[in-house]
């Protein structure tokens, strides 16, 4: 089994632990106990499954675990963006799937916001770029503090990023965006993909040097 | 073949075993052509470095007392008897210094050993 | 070859720095690491695993080069840490699953054949085992992917008495094989006082000496005498002393030089691991 795959296997056993929280906060917002809600479902859980999967091995003795292994240091960096990039679809496919299930139960029809599953998957993979450079520059230490902070941004800019799209300055915007779909989307994927490539090499910068 | 090491008698521990093996190599215990245990072997029965069993082997290799063959192991020399007796010989003498040593210390004279050891001959009686 | 060579290691922390310090572990030998809390051992075991980036210097494992820019050569090693390092809320057997893929020579009858023998039940979290079968648990890892090198950091601090017995008959029998090499660090020296083949002597970050146990223990001696004796040359020719009220101890680091001055007006002992260590923090000097 090639070394990345193993990896990032690890993460996905390690998480199997806070799988029941993730199915509770997915049932509670997913509209089965309150309103129809998919801005909090959508901006907290994927959010939420990021910070508790990658945080599990944030601890000094498992980095130190890490790197004893026959692996070198950029494949351990590597594989957590790897990981972190299927457990972002993993959130989004669970968002999803409580959407639709509560879409037929509430109105008998399967609508799917594509643009809130874009939108959620751009600002999730931007979130991302910014929390592993973090993780691997202060994780190691101030651990809970950092995962605090990260869902405190989360929130926050959950709750910003919906009342910009509610808002009027956005209309034009998105009006250039719809006309020019083709442009649009190359830009933002590209411009997404330079974001995490300057985090990785962030990163990779940080964790290089890295003492444990 | 029973080596036992004493760690508090200052005598070091190499030079331990090649005693007690040149001793039982000499008074037959051993015969010519017995395989001996492996130096990693001896180590880990006697609980002591690979490098001290090395050393004693190699002192006894010195000694004309064991061969060793590469790959194969080491084994008891097919020594020819006058080596062995040559061997024992030096043996005895070292213990007879040592004894008259004992008896000049105490003091006991010679003449007094030599009567000494002629009357414990005898007491060891007709059935010898 | 040579199964570490650390070629001018330097490290400097907040307390001490650790200068261009060299030495072999010898192939097929069991090489001790000793030296006092804090002296730099397990940074030099952390430098050999990768896991701190040194400030100068050049470590290879099996001729191959070793640090925290490579990873493949750790195939051939079995790390054993100071602490547990594993996923705690974990069971051993699910430990496991993650790390077998990792090695290429991974023996899963063997690493069953350590469980059975260390008597752990797999599938207990490793939070809930006790320190010394965190131990063991890491030895039987350690073990069962057919390193080469094994690599034990204070391995035995934290067992109990008949474990660290049964540790060492483990540790002989793996180097029953001459291919394979131990590096085994340990503040509690009496273990490797026995089994050790090579000593390296680290104190205070400063490479004391590296060298074969036999002959460290031939040379060096216990100096013991009335304490009238005690003048300014003994106090020079020892490394380190301890005065009472009924004599005084030392430790000279020539045993023959130390016979020729003071012949038999002082008692002569064959010094053991820790009383060079202790000496020597104690006196605090440079010697030979």
């Amino acid at each position: 089994m090639p070394k990345i795959i193993c990896l990032v296997r690890k993460d996905l056993i390690l998480v199997q632990r806070y799988l029941w929280l993730i199915v509770i906060y997915a049932f509670i917002f997913s509209g089965f106990i309150q309103s129809n809600d998919s801005a909090l479902l959508y901006g907290l859980l994927p959010g939420l499954l990021l910070i508790l999967a990658i945080g599990t091995d944030m601890r000094l003795p498992n980095q130190q675990f890490l790197v004893s292994l026959p692996v070198k240091r950029n494949y351990l960096i590597f594989s957590k963006y790897a990981s972190s990039f299927i457990f972002l679809i993993l959130g989004i496919a669970v968002c999803l799937l409580m959407n639709m299930v509560t879409d037929l139960v509430d109105y008998g029809t399967l609508k799917i916001n594509a643009s809130l599953v874009i939108g959620t998957f751009i600002s999730m993979t931007l979130f991302t770029s910014i929390y592993l450079p973090l993780y691997y520059w202060l994780g190691l230490k101030g651990a809970q503090f950092l995962n605090m902070a990260m869902m405190i941004i989360i929130m926050v800019s959950n709750g910003a990023v919906s009342s910009l799209l509610g808002s009027e300055d956005i209309s034009r915007p998105l009006e250039w965006v719809s006309a020019h779909s083709l442009a649009a989307s190359v830009l933002i994927a590209s411009a997404t993909a330079l974001v995490v490539f300057i985090s990785y090499q962030i990163s990779l910068a940080i964790f290089r040097k890295k003492d444990l | 073949m029973n080596i036992l090491l004493s760690p508090s008698s200052g005598e070091p521990i190499y030079l331990q075993i090649v005693r007690q093996m040149r001793g039982s190599i000499l008074q037959g215990e051993l015969l010519p052509g017995t395989p001996l245990p492996s130096i990693r072997q001896l180590a880990k029965d006697l609980q002591i470095s690979v490098i001290t069993t090395k050393r004693a082997y190699n002192e006894l290799e010195q000694e004309g007392l064991i061969d060793s063959v590469v790959g194969k192991g080491s084994f008891v020399a097919g020594g020819n008897q006058e080596f062995i007796r040559e061997q024992r010989i030096r043996m005895l003498e070292d213990k007879i210094k040592e004894l008259l040593e004992e008896s000049r210390s105490i003091p006991v004279s010679v003449d007094e050993l030599i009567d000494w050891i002629r009357l414990l001959e005898n007491e060891g009686g007709p059935d010898k | 070859m040579n199964a570490v060579e650390v070629k001018g290691l330097s490290k400097s922390y907040g307390g001490y720095a650790m200068n261009d310090i060299s030495f072999p572990v010898p192939r097929g030998y069991i090489t001790g690491l000793i030296g006092p809390n804090g002296a730099g051992k397990s940074t030099i075991i952390k430098a050999i695993m990768g896991m701190i980036v040194p400030d100068g210097g050049v470590i290879t494992v099996l001729g191959q080069n070793a640090g925290a820019t490579e990873g493949n050569y750790k195939q051939e090693i079995g790390y054993i840490s100071d602490e547990n390092i594993f996923y705690e809320y974990l069971s051993m057997e699910q430990m496991k699953r993650i790390i077998a893929p990792f090695y290429a020579r991974w023996d899963e009858d063997l690493y069953l054949k350590y469980m059975d023998l260390f008597e752990l039940p797999s599938r207990k979290k490793i939070k809930d085992c006790s320190k010394g079968m965190k131990t063991k648990y890491a030895i039987a890892l350690a073990l069962s992917h057919h390193p080469s090198l094994l690599i034990m950091d204070e391995p035995t601090a934290g067992l109990d008495p008949v474990f660290r017995r049964e540790l060492l008959d483990l540790l002989a029998d793996y180097i029953l094989e001459e291919e394979n090499t131990i590096l085994f660090s340990s503040h509690l020296t009496t273990d490797l006082d026995r089994v050790a083949d090579y000593v390296t002597f680290i104190d205070r970050g400063r490479l004391v000496f590296s060298d074969n146990k036999d002959e460290i223990l031939e040379r060096y001696s216990i100096v013991k005498g009335a304490k009238e004796l005690l003048d300014g040359d003994i106090r020079k020719e020892m490394i380190g002393i301890r005065e009472t009220e009924v004599g005084f101890e030392g430790l000279s680091g020539n045993r023959d030089k130390a016979v020729k001055l003071f012949g038999d007006k002082v008692l002569y002992q064959r010094p053991t691991l820790e009383d060079i260590m202790y000496f020597t923090s104690k006196g605090g000097k440079q010697h030979a």
